[in-house]
């Protein structure tokens, strides 16, 4: 049997009064795309905030194996720090920058979106657009196992938009566990399963 | 704690710092500015005060030199306080983003701790000579110590830079780190200490709680008199610390992640 990378179960969530989550489990197997949908404060950014680590479970657990990458709804960048400082800091944290094998995913990337020329420019600098890219740039560049991703492309246009789906089924393929949050309704295809959040549950 | 993280972390703060050139060239003239507008409306009347540290003594000191050296700390606290507090509050998110990628809380503070000493030093090195500047040669002359001027600058950054820190920790938004530090820095290091208060308080123990005290008196004992100050640098650097160790525990809460 193969163990699942991420698997999530019944976890419960609560701000206040308000209860956002009701015992969700699901897991992500390796190679599968998984689409979470579901109307506005149904949830899903708590839910994937769980699954990081950013915030704690009322109840439930996660359990999430190998290297993770997660890009949130917004851009959490240094303004006044260029997009190579970016890709160098980050690189240090992931505890990949004792080798050069960052310096090609970085390159990589840099080429596979498009922003190469941006390489040198502030953050505070770039186009919306541009800041996603690195946003999305720095959840991929120690090449993870699962990857979360909170509607990541919502300031790319159509062609970047293309690229990252490329991007993702690339990685899907090569067996990453992928968790997307979407509204895009032709998104759907792409997607190896769909979950709907509805009132706390997933349908 | 791993010092290549604290230095990468301490290095890009430092490249943000600079960066932004405007907030340097304020912190630079302002307190400059505030300098000579002191020097151009203060006398040289000699005024009875009591200093809280040497208590059994009336002196008369001259009324500029009061306000400089009032001007000097004041200055310093509140440019330390406010790096430090900007320090903590800018990217909370993307730092926050940094310590789910690998690095620890700990080692994100230790490096805001490394440049706000850096802030404290070059801003008291810089407030002490402007303050030369304006008392002239009297500053080395007159005062029996004037190194420890200089040591009381510092503490006093130190312990308000510290206090920054812990109202950066506290306060999510800008507005309220704002009124929490000018407030404090107003009312404690531009009004009660002043020794002119001082002498008639009536809750002088409360005066003496108060931040900016030891600092205040280690370079008003400095620069006026031949008193020990070692016990007031003691105290002054135990008060920092109490809050250094306050914004640290409350870093390190918001910064938790689950693994």
């Amino acid at each position: 049997m193969t163990t699942a990378p991420l698997s999530v179960h019944g976890v419960v969530k609560s701000y206040r009064t308000r209860s956002v989550l009701r015992g969700v489990s699901f897991e992500v197997r390796r190679g599968e795309i998984l689409g979470l949908v579901g109307e506005n404060g149904a949830g899903k950014t708590t839910l994937l905030r769980i699954i990081v680590g950013v915030l704690r479970p009322d109840a439930g657990r996660v359990h999430l194996t190998g290297r993770s990458g997660y890009c949130d709804q917004e851009p959490q960048l240094f303004p006044d720090l260029t997009v190579a400082e970016h890709f160098a800091y980050f690189a240090l944290a992931y505890g990949i920058a004792g080798n050069t094998d960052w310096l090609a995913a970085r390159d990589e990337l840099l080429a596979w979106f498009r922003y190469a020329k941006d390489v040198n420019q502030r953050v505070s600098e770039l186009s919306g657009g541009t800041r996603q890219k690195l946003h999305l740039s720095l959840a991929l560049l120690h090449r993870p196992d699962v990857l979360i991703l909170d509607e990541p492309y919502l300031a790319f246009d159509w062609d970047t938009y293309l690229r990252f789906w490329s991007y993702a089924e690339a990685q899907r393929d090569a067996g990453t566990a992928i968790v997307i949050v979407s509204h895009i309704a032709h998104d759907r295809d792409r997607f190896t399963r769909i979950l709907e959040l509805r009132e706390g549950r997933l349908q | 704690m791993r010092s290549a993280y604290i230095l990468t972390a301490a290095a890009m703060t430092l490249r943000e710092l600079a960066r932004r050139r405007l907030v340097f060239m304020l912190a630079l003239f302002l307190p400059a500015a505030f300098f000579a507008v002191a020097y151009a409306t203060e006398s040289n009347r000699l005024v009875p005060v009591v200093f809280a540290a040497a208590a059994e003594r009336v002196r008369l000191i001259e009324e500029l030199d009061l306000a400089l050296l009032f001007i000097s700390i004041v200055s310093t606290g509140v440019i330390s306080a406010f790096f430090a507090a900007s320090l903590i509050q800018r990217q909370m998110d993307a730092n926050l983003r940094l310590v789910l990628c690998g690095f620890r809380a700990a080692e994100l503070i230790t490096a805001r701790l490394v440049v706000l000493l850096g802030i404290v030093v070059a801003c008291a090195l810089y407030m002490w000579l402007v303050l030369a500047m304006f008392m002239g040669l009297e500053l080395f002359t007159r005062p029996r110590f004037p190194a420890g001027v200089l040591l009381g600058i510092a503490i006093g950054a130190l312990v308000y830079g510290c206090y920054g820190l812990l109202v950066g920790t506290l306060f999510r938004r800008e507005l309220e780190a704002i009124f929490a530090i000018l407030v404090l820095i107003n009312v404690d290091a531009g009004w009660l200490q002043n020794p002119i208060y001082y002498q008639n308080a009536r809750s002088k123990w409360l005066i003496e709680a108060l931040p900016a005290h030891y600092p205040s008196q280690i370079a008003f004992l400095s620069a006026c008199t031949s008193e020990h100050i070692g016990r007031l640098v003691a105290y002054g650097l135990a008060y920092g610390g109490v809050f250094l160790l306050a914004a640290v525990v409350l870093y390190a809460r918001r910064m938790r992640v689950s693994r």
